[in-house]
């Protein structure tokens, strides 16, 4: 069923991409409003632009996602989106719907439109290495984005945060502000993906090396979504109440708001502190009111624009490839006002 | 006579349910080459031995002794394989397959794991010729009449080569010329030495074919007649511990004015230009071979199916009748031949089913009360010696005469004024089928007109006060005085064409 | 098979007999007291609140998807149309910049109804009218729905709703949360309409034999529109509760609520092949669910083992059910 429903949002968007491409350059509007609300003004700038530069006429980029379900991924795809326009790239994304098998299908049949770079990020981390073999066969450039691959054939060129470091900067802001004693409990992603994984395993690292004396005393999947991650609490809360524990963390921010949700109806706003990743536009009244304690801020949106300038500088030879980096950030009631503008 | 040896002997057989004894201390013997006929009314315990000796239940108690040797561990796979058949009451076939392919289900001719389609269907026709069916073996098991699908099981249960053939009311659902195919058949069996148990409610059948009758009563074995030696009233005592003196009760009501009238009414492909009438406190019948389109005719009165020409007249006023619910305004009760099918919501109780088409009359709001609704089910569950354990029983578990009856009642809350009915007493035993004669002279004192559909001759014309004859589609002939009705006359109308 | 046959049925196998009856209630129950001796935290009055609220709104899909199952039909789109009626109810229950909600409560409300209503009457029509399988009609709306969810959303949570909804999805009267209270008045008005109205029985009758049902007069075809206008609007129902409780109206919301919609319908007895079973049935099969998700939680079963568990419940309640009919 869910493939059924993949096949239909893939198809749906395939198809306004490929409407867009196409009349993009007598008819930039119609790409904004039914494709992306929130492409704004600076692109259609940008696209003026391009009209005017004629070195990347007909250059198509082809972005490959694991899913456009998440706020997050939506900031990928924006900023690749944005770059994209700004270069006068005309955008293929496609998305897979989290199935490997998917994805790889979709490079194939990328390579075969002849695209002049792809993008990915990966619906699975081993699983979806042929896409490099297969784009390098065909001498595509390929540039992975935020999902790593695993192995030692890479990329020519990656672009991603260090996902170790998301879990340990929201993890140690808690460990803190508990004074590096006390109890915690973390609220998982769908289990097996890879950010669940290295976010778990990153907690753990970081608490038996840095903070020996907070345990980790629950841990459960609430499958990235707000009412799992709701349920959960509401069933910890019966179960280990005020005293039991002492403050969550939540894998990303859906998750977050979902259990400081339920905090809020039992009244426990603030005796028990919740920490999330990703940073979405909600987070902003739940930092601010003290709901959240922290969250912690992955540019999803620079990602996707320097992957696209990085897939740009290998297809004019550019010596761009290797790792980019695009740091986390810890985001506090503090230093809040830097990123809600 | 069965003086073949003994093949087969069920010894002190018990059977409880929760809530039932269905067999009580019961010992059966079966002879090669005997025709040993089981006679008794619904529930009696017939079929209960029967689902006993092929293996689908186990006896609480008791031994089935077979060629010589005490049964043990069985089932219905190994009973068939021992060479016990049984020709079910309950056609039992896969509706969207072949002949050929129902008749070797479970056992299709392979080769190289391939089916081989062309000698299946090949055996299949001798098969069917062999009972005197002539039938496309490659025909849809769905397309064909219910009689044809009888004809089909029996084909089936003959083709094991069985020792044992059980056959449940076999003529229950056929027409009389495949009645009589069907007793060659069985002539031929008998001469080769095999047993046949006969389940049947017709008396004359039994009589004229089979070598010895045993009557059941609530469970209990009440005694074993030669058949050469006894006569029906014997049986129908045995039966019902009671004797039956009016089989078709007189009545003598002069007729009314017309009720309903049926005007060139056609469905193209199935019948047409049929018309006649019937009049208030009148039994019409219609005659006809299976097939003849008598069951057709009545679904397109009663809003089953649509017809294409024509018109239908009620108390004089044409009535377009689209679907079901137009004819039970109209006053119209059908009264179906496919219980099952059609009649009845099997799942349901009887107190469910009872009121199923006539909750608009008594509940004028969408509510319902459930004391009204209690009454009236108790009302004709007492009126028409419904027997079940409760209004609440599933109707799924009641035996056929019973469900019939709930058919019965269900038209008879309707206070449908024109009642149509459609072999109403197939399957059912010769008590209920004299409680359901009763009925249907009660329903014509009462003002109401019946029509009734019937395969059994001696019904037809003992209910009838006019009968029409239909054949391939076309009315053919009618009979207007009650005196002139006979099986010859019937049968005259019907070979002339 | 006389009178005397029956009446044999002695006291003790009439207590065989209602316990066969409400064996789920027993089930219930049962895991219930289990729980309590093995968990110091399960049985409080906060816990079975929690409870309740979290079965809610499982439980009021599960009646509606009765409905359906009841008539021999099935509903796959539940949880596809909880998500597009509660994005569409988030839209319209936005706030502005300043606070102020830019439309009435009640419209938004309207909204979300509405929404599930459409889709309710898609499946109908399609089912009844065109008489397409309702598995595969089912199929086809669970992605017409979630996708257009999607688009309309944006692939976004819609956020931003005035804080009545908020109030609402999390508030109480008496201890007692609004959710359950809506819940509780669904389950009486649905075991009412099924049990004491004309429209109930000609559920169970088209379900147990259409064609019966119809040589009845029924009006078979309209029936079976109806529950599925029902479902839709149970649905859409649920999908502004789910969306007041998360205070957001979510495309992706109610992911897989379909399948423990039809599970807590087969655990409460229905047969999958309808005319058979109860609306008090399914509610029960709901917490038996909810119990049991909330217990394993307290007792710290991972959720990997819940689904196994989940799944064996499942098994067992129809081999029971099975066990009962034989």
């Amino acid at each position: 069923m869910k493939k059924l429903l993949a096949a239909m949002v893939v198809g749906a968007t395939v198809a306004m991409f490929a409407g867009c491409g196409q009349k993009a350059e007598e008819t930039p509007a119609p790409a904004e409003t039914t494709a992306q609300e929130t492409v704004e003004a600076p692109s259609e700038a940008a696209q003026e632009e391009t009209k005017e530069e004629e070195t990347t006429e007909g250059m198509t980029f082809g972005y490959l996602i694991c899913n456009e379900r998440t706020a997050f991924m939506l900031d990928l795809i924006q900023g690749t989106q944005d770059k994209c326009d700004e270069l006068g790239i005309k955008l293929i994304v496609n998305d897979s719907d989290m199935d490997p098998a998917k994805q790889i299908s979709q490079a194939e049949s990328m390579i075969s439109q002849q695209v002049d770079a792809i993008i990915v990020t990966a619906a699975d981390a081993e699983a979806c290495v042929p896409i490099i073999e297969k784009c390098n066969a065909a001498n595509i450039p390929v540039v992975g984005v935020c999902n790593t691959f695993s192995g030692d054939l890479q990329p020519d060129g990656f672009v991603g945060s260090n996902d170790n470091q998301s879990a340990e900067l929201a993890v140690s802001a808690l460990c803190e502000a508990l004074g590096g004693e006390g109890k915690i409990g973390m609220i998982s992603g769908v289990a097996g993906q890879s950010s669940e994984v290295i976010r778990g395993e990153a907690t753990k690292r970081l608490l038996s090396e840095k903070y020996p004396d907070v345990e980790l005393v629950v841990e459960d999947t609430g499958s990235w979504t707000r009412d799992g991650a709701m349920t959960l609490t509401e069933n910890w809360i019966q179960k280990y109440g005020e005293e039991g524990l002492d403050a969550i963390f939540c894998q990303n921010d859906e998750m977050a708001i979902g259990t400081c949700n339920a905090l809020e109806n039992a009244g426990l706003t603030g005796k028990i502190l919740v920490s999330g990743i990703d940073l979405i536009p909600e987070s902003k009244e739940y930092l601010e009111s003290g709901k959240m304690y922290a969250d912690v801020f992955q540019d999803g949106y620079g990602q996707g624009f320097k992957a696209v300038e990085v897939a740009f500088g290998l297809v004019n030879g550019e010596d761009v490839g290797g790792e980019t980096w695009i740091p986390f950030e810890l985001v506090t009631k503090e230093n809040m006002a830097d990123y809600f503008e | 006579m069965g003086n073949g040896k003994q093949l087969l002997e069920m010894k002190h057989i018990c059977k409880a349910f929760p809530g039932v004894v269905a067999l009580n201390d019961v010992s059966f013997d079966l002879h090669e080459g005997e025709v040993h006929a089981l006679m008794g009314e619904n529930g009696a315990g017939k079929s209960t031995l029967m689902k006993i000796l092929t293996g689908t239940y186990k006896q609480d108690s008791g031994d089935i002794v077979y060629k010589g040797e005490i049964l043990e561990k069985r089932d219905e796979k190994f009973m068939l394989s021992m060479g016990v058949a049984i020709i079910h009451q309950e056609l039992s076939y896969v509706p969207h397959l072949t002949i050929a392919e129902n008749l070797f289900l479970g056992r299709e001719i392979v080769h190289h794991g391939v089916l081989h389609q062309k000698e299946m269907n090949e055996k299949a026709a001798q098969w069917l010729a062999n009972v005197g069916v002539d039938l496309n073996p490659k025909r849809l098991m769905k397309s064909l009449m219910v009689s044809e699908q009888q004809m089909v099981e029996i084909a089936k249960a003959i083709s094991y080569d069985a020792n044992i053939i059980v056959m449940d009311e076999p003529t229950s659902a056929i027409t009389d010329r495949e009645v009589e195919n069907l007793f060659k058949v069985i002539a031929d069996l008998k001469a080769k030495g095999v047993g046949i148990i006969y389940i049947s409610h017709k008396m004359d059948e039994i009589l004229r074919i089979s070598d010895r009758v045993t009557v059941f009563r609530d469970g209990c074995l009440v005694d074993t007649f030669q058949s050469d030696e006894v006569d029906i009233d014997q049986i129908i005592i045995a039966m019902v511990g009671r004797k039956l003196t009016d089989v078709f009760p007189k009545r003598s009501v002069e007729p009314g004015e017309e009720m309903l009238r049926i005007d060139g009414l056609t469905r193209k492909g199935v019948f047409e230009d049929v018309s006649f009438a019937v009049r208030r406190g009148e039994v019409l019948g219609v005659a006809g071979l299976m097939g003849a389109g008598r069951t057709e005719v009545m679904r397109c009165v009663c809003g089953l199916d649509k017809y294409d020409k024509g018109e239908i007249y009620v108390n004089g006023k044409e009535a377009r009748i689209r679907t079901p619910k137009d004819a039970i305004t109209n006053g119209i009760g059908l009264i179906n031949e496919d219980r099952k099918g059609v009649g009845l919501v099997l799942p349901l109780s009887v107190k469910h089913n009872l009121t199923l088409s006539n909750l608009n009359k008594y509940f004028k709001t969408p509510l319902l009360v459930n004391r009204k609704e209690n009454e009236l089910a108790d009302k004709e569950i007492k009126e028409l010696h419904i027997k079940t354990p409760g209004r609440n029983y599933p109707v799924r578990n009641l035996s056929g005469g019973n469900q019939q009856k709930v058919v019965l009642g269900k038209v008879m809350l309707d206070e449908s004024e024109i009642l149509i009915m459609d072999e109403p007493t197939r399957g059912i035993d010769v008590g209920a089928k004299v409680e359901i004669y009763q009925l249907i002279n009660d329903f014509v004192k009462n003002g109401k007109a019946v029509i009734v559909i019937s395969s059994e001759m001696p019904e037809l014309i003992g209910l009838s006060d006019r009968i029409v004859i239909m054949h391939e589609g076309k009315l053919v002939g009618k009979i207007d005085q009650k005196q002139d009705i006979t099986q010859e006359k019937i049968m005259e109308y019907v070979m002339k064409q | 098979m006389n009178k005397n046959n029956f009446s044999k049925a002695g006291a003790g196998e009439t207590m065989k007999i209602i316990f066969r009856k409400y064996a789920i209630v027993f089930a219930l129950i049962i895991l219930i007291a289990v729980l309590s001796v093995i968990s110091d935290r399960f049985f409080t009055f906060t816990n079975f609140i929690t409870i309740l609220t979290q079965t809610s709104i499982n439980a009021i899909l599960a009646i509606g998807v009765t409905f359906v199952i009841l008539t021999g039909g099935i509903d796959l789109s539940v949880g596809s149309m909880l998500a597009v009626s509660g994005v569409a109810f988030a839209m319209i229950a936005k706030v502005d910049a300043n606070g102020e909600a830019l439309f009435p409560p009640a419209l938004a409300v309207l909204a979300g109804i509405f929404t599930g209503l459409l889709f309710g009457l898609l499946n109908g029509l399609i089912v009844a009218k065109a008489k397409v399988a309702p598995f595969i009609v089912t199929l086809g709306t669970m992605t017409i729905s979630r996708g257009i969810a999607l688009i309309v959303a944006d692939g976004r949570p819609v956020s931003g709703m005035s804080s009545v909804f908020k109030s609402f999805g999390s508030g109480s009267i008496g201890g007692i949360p609004y959710l359950v209270i809506i819940m509780i008045m669904v389950s009486v008005i649905a075991i009412f309409l099924l049990g004491k109205t004309k429209f109930g029985r000609y559920i169970y009758a088209v379900g147990g034999n259409e064609e019966a049902a119809r040589a009845s007069g029924i009006p078979a075809s309209n029936v079976k529109m109806m529950v599925y206008i029902i479902c839709g609007f149970m649905a859409g129902l649920s999908g502004i509760m789910q969306a007041c409780r998360v205070v957001v109206g979510q495309p992706n919301a109610g992911e897989g609520y379909e399948l423990q919609a039809i599970s807590a319908v087969v655990i409460g007895g229905t047969a999958l092949s309808g005319g058979i079973g109860k609306m008090w049935g399914t509610i029960v099969g709901a917490f038996i669910i909810g119990v049991l998700g909330n217990g394993l939680d307290l007792l710290g079963v991972s959720s990997y083992w819940q689904k196994v568990i989940s799944g064996i419940i499942i098994i067992a309640a129809v081999l029971l059910d099975r066990a009962d009919k034989k």
